[in-house]
């Protein structure tokens, strides 16, 4: 401890000082007897050390005159400074160099007391540091720890924006797709019921005009057939009025009348089936029929461009689906087909099982796609036609329908050869 | 947190004066070191660097030596009291085997004095130290001011805590050996329980306080 107190440069001058005033040995100790520095007259340092330890020891040395002082600290003997006279026995001797004795005595404590203060100075200031260090690295941590997160939220912060507006966009589609379906429901079912009615009328009518005309022309015959009617200019005006023609004829319109008023029954029929304006949500679909049905609805424009429509349907199972939405999926893409190609259009239908899957396909032999457009066909407001001829949002809600029971819907297409889109729907069963 | 060496036999025990700012916690040191006979003390060490106020603080050390040879070294430590001097204060209250806490009995103070509570509570906690099990005493200082809270108040207001408290007037040396005796006899009993001073060491209580409380000669000649 006293060793650690003080250091060898600070003591060494001090003894040297004793020993020239005269003492023969000077040396310090530590508490436990040890002999720290020690420096004697004559060059004999090992009979100064047994001399010194001697005394420790036993608190004498033989033939030798030896004093000690204690060294204090904070209250406490943590050392002794040891004088030895030469050639001296008595203790006067002693008296004239008590002086210098205490002045070294006074300095030693001094050098303790000033290293003791730097030494506790610097372990509090160490202790400070430290801890300010380790306050300091701590909130580094924490400033680098957050610094990494906003880092990171930044790199992230465009997909996310990406995701949402995405988000955004398949909800505004839905949106529009609702509000289009709902709009075509109540359209149809008014239609319907508009247009029933006076179709229903005009049918019976015609029915019964039919017997009445029947009726007036039997009449008309048995007339001309009565001699007291059959004259020249009888027969002259009939030949006149066509009236043979019109007997003939008049059975011909009111039957093609009837067809027509038949056919806009048929009209509305389909457009009620196609809109499911009667049906509940989510029940079993039939997919072929579905795909029938979107077909009656185009029939006129398949007419028109004398398409030939191949059907490749074979047995599937029932998917669980709101048959409208299925209709409306179906619809826009026939849509899309049968403006692929103006002559020699061939569509090609084909149902079938993959997995658990159904798959429905359709196949045109139209002009296809490049791949720039075919990897984007299902983007909301993605058109290739002219401004205002479409919104670019058929395929999103076909898209959209399908994804939105768990099926999916992959495009082939080459560009200029055709194009085939696989629909797979869960069946909801395990065919394996 | 008793620093015990066994090899060396020696116990280093670390008393704590805290409080607020010019509260009288050097004054209760002087005034220790004035009272008490330098036999078994060693000087008054102040630490305050004029340039650099972080490392501030003070020293009164004390020795006993048990009769079975045991050595205990007894440090009392003041803080400095100003606030931005937390580092120091955490520094110091490292290892502390008591605490007490000098208040500046001053009406003007109590907000400070209420500061340095809650600040002693959290550097103890930040110190690992329980404040709970802690040898602590308080003294309310500057009794000898006006306007002071009465003292009935101070003790309606502490006496919920079952903390002992002293009125004091270091200044003019009053409760200052009280407030000292407290302390050493509460962290007596906290080593006694560890180390069995009495009996491993024969060291007893009342011995323990009379040689650590030994007047100076000029103290006991008045």
């Amino acid at each position: 401890m006293l060793g650690d107190l003080l250091d060898a440069g600070d003591v060494t001058p001090l003894l040297k000082a004793l020993v020239a005033a005269e003492a023969s040995i000077a040396a310090i100790t530590d508490d436990k007897g040890e002999i720290l520095w020690i420096d004697c007259a004559d060059a004999d340092i090992g009979a100064a050390r047994v001399s010194v330890a001697d005394y420790v020891t036993h608190g004498k040395t033989a033939g030798k005159c030896l004093k000690s002082a204690p060294l204090m600290h904070e209250g406490e003997v943590i050392g002794n400074l040891f004088i030895c006279l030469s050639g001296l026995s008595g203790t006067s001797q002693f008296e004239s160099v008590v002086p210098t004795i205490d002045a070294v005595s006074a300095a030693l404590a001094s050098l303790v007391r000033a290293n003791s203060r730097r030494i506790m100075t610097t372990e509090i200031h160490g202790e400070v540091v430290n801890r300010s260090f380790e306050e300091l690295m701590e909130s580094n941590r924490r400033i680098s720890a957050s610094e990494k997160k906003y880092r990171e939220l930044s790199e992230t912060l465009q997909a996310r924006v990406d995701e949402k507006t995405e988000e955004l966009k398949k909800a505004f589609t839905r949106m529009l797709k609702q509000e289009k379906l709902s709009s075509i429901g109540r359209l149809a079912a008014g239609m319907a019921h508009e247009i029933n009615n006076p179709a229903g009328f005009i049918s019976s009518n015609l029915n019964t005009f039919s017997k009445y005309v029947g009726n007036l022309g039997k009449m008309i015959c048995y007339y001309r057939s009565l001699p007291a009617c059959a004259s020249p200019d009888t027969e002259a005006l009939y030949e006149k009025l066509k009236i043979g023609f019109i007997l003939k004829d008049t059975a011909d319109l009111i039957g093609q009348s009837a067809q027509g008023v038949h056919r806009i029954k048929e009209i509305v029929s389909n457009l009620k089936d196609f809109a499911h304006v009667d049906d509940s949500r989510h029940i079993a679909v039939d997919l072929p029929s579905e795909l029938d049905k979107a077909l009656n609805v185009l029939s006129h424009r398949i007419a028109e461009k004398s398409v030939n429509v191949v059907r490749a349907y074979s047995d599937v199972p029932k998917i669980v689906a709101d048959p409208a939405d299925i209709s409306l999926a179906f619809l826009n893409i026939l849509i899309n087909a049968l403006e692929s190609r103006e002559e020699g259009l061939e569509i090609s239908l084909s149902t079938g099982l993959s997995g658990n899957n159904v798959v429905v396909t359709i196949t045109d032999n139209g002009c296809g796609m490049p791949e720039e457009v075919s990897s984007r066909i299902f983007e909301p407001f993605f058109t290739t036609r002219d401004v205002g001829r479409g919104v670019g949002l058929g395929l999103t809600v076909s898209y959209e329908i399908i994804s939105a029971i768990g099926g999916d819907i992959e495009v082939s297409s080459e560009d200029g050869r055709g194009t085939t889109l696989s629909l797979s729907f869960p069946s909801g069963q395990d065919f394996k | 947190m008793i620093e015990y060496d066994e090899r060396e036999k020696k116990v280093v025990l670390k008393l704590v004066y805290y409080g607020p700012a010019m509260s009288g916690k050097t004054t209760n040191l002087l005034s220790l070191h004035d009272l008490i006979d330098k036999s078994g003390r060693g000087d008054l060490m102040m630490l305050d660097t004029a340039d650099d106020r972080t490392i501030y603080f003070d020293l009164l050390p004390f020795f006993i030596a048990c009769p079975s040879g045991l050595k205990i070294k007894l440090k009392v430590y003041t803080v400095p009291g100003q606030v931005k001097h937390d580092s120091t204060r955490k520094a110091v209250l490292t290892r502390a085997d008591g605490v007490a806490f000098i208040a500046d009995s001053r009406i003007s103070e109590m907000h400070n004095n209420a500061e340095s509570f809650d600040n002693l509570e959290k550097n103890l906690a930040f110190v690992g130290l329980d404040i709970e099990k802690m040898p602590l005493a308080i003294q309310f200082n500057k009794r000898d001011l006006p306007d002071i809270i009465p003292e009935d108040q101070v003790c309606a207001s502490w006496g919920g805590t079952g903390l002992p408290v002293i009125m004091a007037s270091a200044l003019y040396g009053e409760g200052v050996m009280e407030t000292f005796r407290e302390l050493s006899g509460q962290t007596y009993d906290a080593i006694d329980e560890r180390l069995g001073l009495h009996a491993a060491h024969g060291l007893s209580r009342e011995e323990f306080l009379g040689r650590l409380l030994r007047p100076g000669r000029q103290a006991a000649g008045n």
